[in-house]
């Protein structure tokens, strides 16, 4: 068994997030717990989030980030633990004594009323004056660029134009929180990519908080200012994108975000990690102690291929197989018996000329490897 | 861990407004059927453990049923005619249903529109038919060879009639979730067509075939109209309440009677339930819909079955119409309308049909609002997950009470001196009550499966605009479900205007329905008159069918802009 104390990273972050910043914070998430029978949804998650933050909720399905965004909005309030938004405690309110506006996958748009009135509705259930939910109702189709849709009807437009509309009713009575519940996953990739540079302009534009749930780890590190990225009812790790995809705090996290390589390996000494006849500089190994049983883990761009670049661990390699995927190509290689997949620019594929079963020399930089505990790895 | 950390504390959540409406919905839906289904059981239970002064005496009854050989007989001849009805209905129904959906025969819309006829009809429609062409003045009485048509045979035949439509309806709906790449999976593998029918379509359509074989038992052993019509000494467990509690004003052997119906129904109604379960878990989302291609070799025999079945169905009626325009039958075969004048025939004349339009239409109107707004009650009210639970199984009860249980329950309930609802006895209103609670179930299920297609976050939209539920209720969910609410309150006209069984013990004098007119006319012989006031009823059900479909194609039409692409 590995010294669970010896591994800082993956315990300092749960540490961290059970102490939250709570001082200026717009919404404080205090020990959340959440169960549907006998499976836990939510363990004791806490978390905090500031004025005018965007924050993405990062997981596989079954994480319960879903969970997490439903309890902040009231719409299946958590069994424990206490949810503060704004100064006010509102975690016995029902949704619609809170101040929020909301953004489902499944767009949630009212079919029968035209998209003025989808817009407009929660407006003009308030009892203001026609003209003025028209006029604010038609402004918001014209920030989401769709100001010359307004008399259609949601069937007749396309997913990601009826997003936007679902979009601009959530934003319609100037809520302080919006939650984007997958709000792209059902569309194609192109519109996709489109519709959350827009989304996160908007969100700059009006500074209005947002939480936005994603199991999609490149649309989580292309909009959000944070990452939460949760795990089988808890967080793993809260932090920017940089942040959870350069020092991951955990194995989890290392795993889900990003692509890595992955091999079990043993401490050697303060410098070094065995990973099977290979031997890999490592200076998180300084962190273990000898012989401790470690996840080394390598970003598929830090195996470097063009040689004289800088003191590390070189590795004599053989190409096995090419993926070719555009501008950059993933290549499997292996290294005294062990897998390894670089990635490299295409330009750097061209003038390296590899192909299958061809030699080649590839550096390790020793701060670039990371390490986890073993058997602890999966365990939180 | 740090294990100094205090206790995280429980939430208790407030209950919103929308909530409150909710609960409050759903309360009212139990209190409903509570008093207006629960309660008249319960009295009926209650009255067959008691003698003629309101004395608890255990068994007594039952004991006193068991030892009365003809009762007993008339359970077994219940059971038998039911069994042999569902035995010959299901192989018949199943040919036309799988014409309807697995062939590629011309006229499907026709033949479909036909089987469904008889649901406009009284059940003992074509039992009035076979008398007229098989009863002692009947023109092809010698067909029979000394035979007679009152007994077993002609409930037997006129069952069949009856109980034609649900099960192929039942039938159709099973084989038209077929999947097409299960059938060309198994071409691919050169399966023959009797190894891929053996393989695919029947495992495919078993549990339909149960439960349309529960549906059509239950529907035989709880009939009253026919047997009363054409059973002549034949007696089965339905006539048996009827003369227990109409003709000896025996109350307490009555409710036993009722009891004794009520069992073999609730057996059917949970082993139908098994089924369905089974049957929804077999077709998966992703199938893609089996198209037939043209097959002559079975497209032909098909058209065939369906085309002898549908002229047996137009010429039972046909016999009826025909009968009902005869000046004197066999002996003067002159047409005439004299029949259509019930005045000569009842005191109540033209009144017990206007009586039946009445009933049909308030209870439409009141039913297929109050089961929907009960439905969306039961399906959102998240809050009180147990207390709509309960009222959701209440709801799907009265599928399991016969008409005549329902009927002789709410005479014990209504008629007791200290219930404060008896005023309503002998109403208007206990009929209307009386329908509702008899075809609460399926209005019911047509309901939830409307409201379950809806997308769940309207309710959560809808709170975090602020918008009160019944508002989003009255402007989203109604116009999106009108033609669900629509096919409710069609089916609850239809059903309260041709059904004899439950309101033939509920009437009064000035409520007479033409239903229940129409069975005394023929209690008194005059064949030609029930003949015709059973068409009137057909044609009633026949003109207010048309006016749905019309008023279908309008809401279509004016929302095509909205409804799916």
């Amino acid at each position: 068994m590995p010294d669970i104390a010896a591994a800082p990273r993956s315990d300092s972050a749960a540490r961290q997030v059970e102490a939250p910043p709570t001082a200026g914070a717009y919404l404080v998430a205090e020990r959340l717990t959440k169960r549907f029978g006998s499976f836990t949804a939510l363990d004791d998650v806490s978390l905090a989030i500031a004025r005018g933050e965007f924050v993405c909720f990062l997981g596989p399905s079954g994480c319960g980030k879903t969970t997490l965004l439903r309890a902040i909005a009231g719409l299946d309030p958590q069994d424990e633990g206490r949810i503060v938004q704004d100064g006010r405690d509102v975690s016995a309110l029902s949704p619609s004594r809170r101040d929020f506006g909301i953004v489902f996958q499944s767009y949630a748009l009212f079919p029968n009323m035209t998209v003025l009135a989808n817009v407009g509705y929660g407006l003009s259930a308030q009892g203001r004056r026609r003209s003025e939910v028209e006029t604010r109702a038609r402004a918001l189709l014209d920030l989401v660029g769709l100001a010359d849709q307004w008399w259609k009807y949601p069937a007749q437009l396309s997913g990601g134009q009826q997003q936007r509309v679902a979009l601009a009713r959530a934003i319609a009575m100037n809520p302080g929180l919006l939650l984007l519940d997958e709000p792209l996953s059902a569309l194609d990739a192109l519109v996709r990519v489109h519709l959350r540079a827009e989304i996160k302009s908007l969100q700059r534009r009006l500074g209005i908080t947002t939480i936005m749930v994603t199991h999609d780890q490149e649309e989580a590190l292309s909009v959000a200012d944070r990452i939460v990225v949760m795990n089988r009812g808890r967080i793993e790790q809260v932090g920017t994108p940089d942040e959870v995809y350069r020092t991951p705090a955990s194995f989890f996290v290392a795993g889900f975000v990003g692509h890595m390589n992955a091999l079990p390996g043993t401490v050697t000494d303060a410098g070094t990690v065995a990973v099977g006849r290979a031997l890999i500089a490592a200076d998180a190994a300084r962190d273990f102690p000898t012989g401790a049983a470690v996840q080394v883990c390598i970003r598929p761009e830090d195996i470097l291929v063009h040689p004289g670049a800088q003191n590390g661990t070189w590795l004599a390699t053989a190409v096995r197989g090419i993926e070719y995927l555009g501008s950059i190509a993933r290549v499997s290689l292996e290294a005294h018996g062990l897998p390894l997949v670089a990635e490299m620019s295409d330009a750097a594929l061209r003038s390296l000329g590899l192909v299958p079963g061809v030699s080649i020399t590839v550096s390790i930089a020793p701060s670039r490897v990371l390490l986890f505990p073993r058997a602890d790895a999966t365990k939180a | 861990m740090t294990a100094a950390a205090r206790a995280a504390q429980r939430v208790r959540p407030v209950r919103s407004t929308d909530d409150v409406v909710l609960i409050a919905v759903v309360a009212l839906g139990g209190l409903f059927l509570a008093v207006a289904l629960a309660a008249p059981l319960g009295a009926l239970l209650a009255k067959s453990f008691q003698d003629e002064a309101g004395r608890f005496v255990g068994l007594a009854n039952y004991i006193r049923y068991v030892e009365t050989p003809a009762l007993l007989g008339s359970l077994w001849n219940s059971l038998w005619v039911a069994a042999l009805t569902t035995a010959i209905v299901l192989p018949l129904a199943f040919g036309y249903a799988y014409a309807l959906t697995r062939s590629a025969m011309p006229g499907k819309a026709f033949f479909r529109a036909i089987a469904l006829l008889p649901i406009l009809a009284p059940s003992l429609l074509p039992a009035l038919a076979l008398i007229y062409l098989f009863g002692n003045q009947g023109m092809l009485k010698p067909l029979l060879m000394g035979g007679t048509i009152y007994g077993p045979a002609g409930i037997i035949v006129s069952e069949v009639f009856y109980c034609f439509p649900p099960a192929v309806l039942i039938l159709a709906t099973a084989l038209s979730g077929a999947d097409a790449r299960l059938y060309e999976a198994a071409e691919a593998l050169r399966a023959s067509r009797i190894r891929v029918m053996r393989t695919v379509t029947l495992p495919a359509a078993r549990y339909g075939m149960v439960s349309a074989g529960f549906v059509v038992f239950t529907l035989v052993i709880t009939d009253f109209g026919i047997p009363k019509v054409i059973g002549g000494s034949f007696n089965v467990l339905a006539t048996d309440v009827y003369k227990q509690v109409v003709g000896q004003q025996n109350f307490q052997m009555g409710a036993v009677v009722g009891m004794v119906l009520l069992a073999p129904a609730v057996l059917a109604y949970l082993a139908d339930g098994w089924a369905r379960r089974r049957q929804t878990s077999s077709v998966s989302a992703r199938a893609v819909p089996y198209v037939a291609k043209r097959r002559p070799k079975r497209d032909g025999p098909l058209l065939l079955h369906c085309a002898v079945i549908a002229a047996l169905m137009l010429g039972l009626i046909g016999v009826a119409a025909w009968g009902s325009l005869i000046t004197f039958w066999p002996w003067n075969l002159s047409l005439t309308l004299a029949n259509y004048e019930f005045g000569r025939f009842d005191s109540a004349g033209w009144g017990s049909w206007w009586n039946s339009v009445t009933l049909a239409a308030w209870t439409a109107a009141i039913g297929a609002p109050l089961v929907f707004v009960f439905a969306y009650g039961m399906e959102k009210a998240k809050t009180v997950p147990a207390l709509a639970g309960i009222v959701r199984f209440a709801a799907t009860v009265p599928l399991a009470v016969p008409g005549l249980v329902l009927g002789i329950a709410y005479i014990f309930y209504f008629n007791a001196p200290a219930n404060p609802a008896g005023f309503l006895y002998g109403t208007t209103g206990i009929l209307v009550l009386n329908s509702i609670v008899h075809f609460y179930t399926v209005g019911h299920l047509a309901s939830v499966t409307a409201l379950k297609q809806l997308d769940p976050e309207f309710e959560s939209v809808a709170a975090s605009l602020k918008v009160p539920v019944w508002r989003s209720f009255l402007a989203v969910t109604v116009p999106i479900s009108l033609p669900v609410i629509l096919d409710v309150a069609i089916y609850l006209f239809v059903n309260a205007m041709t059904t004899v069984s439950a309101v033939v013990f509920l009437y009064a004098p000035d409520t007479k329905p033409a239903s229940v007119a129409l069975v005394q006319m023929d209690e008194a012989g005059q064949a030609s008159a029930a003949a015709a006031m059973a068409i009137t009823i057909l044609a009633t059900s026949a003109a207010v069918k048309a006016l749905h479909v019309w008023t279908d194609g309008v809401i279509a039409r004016r929302t095509q802009a909205w409804r799916s692409r």
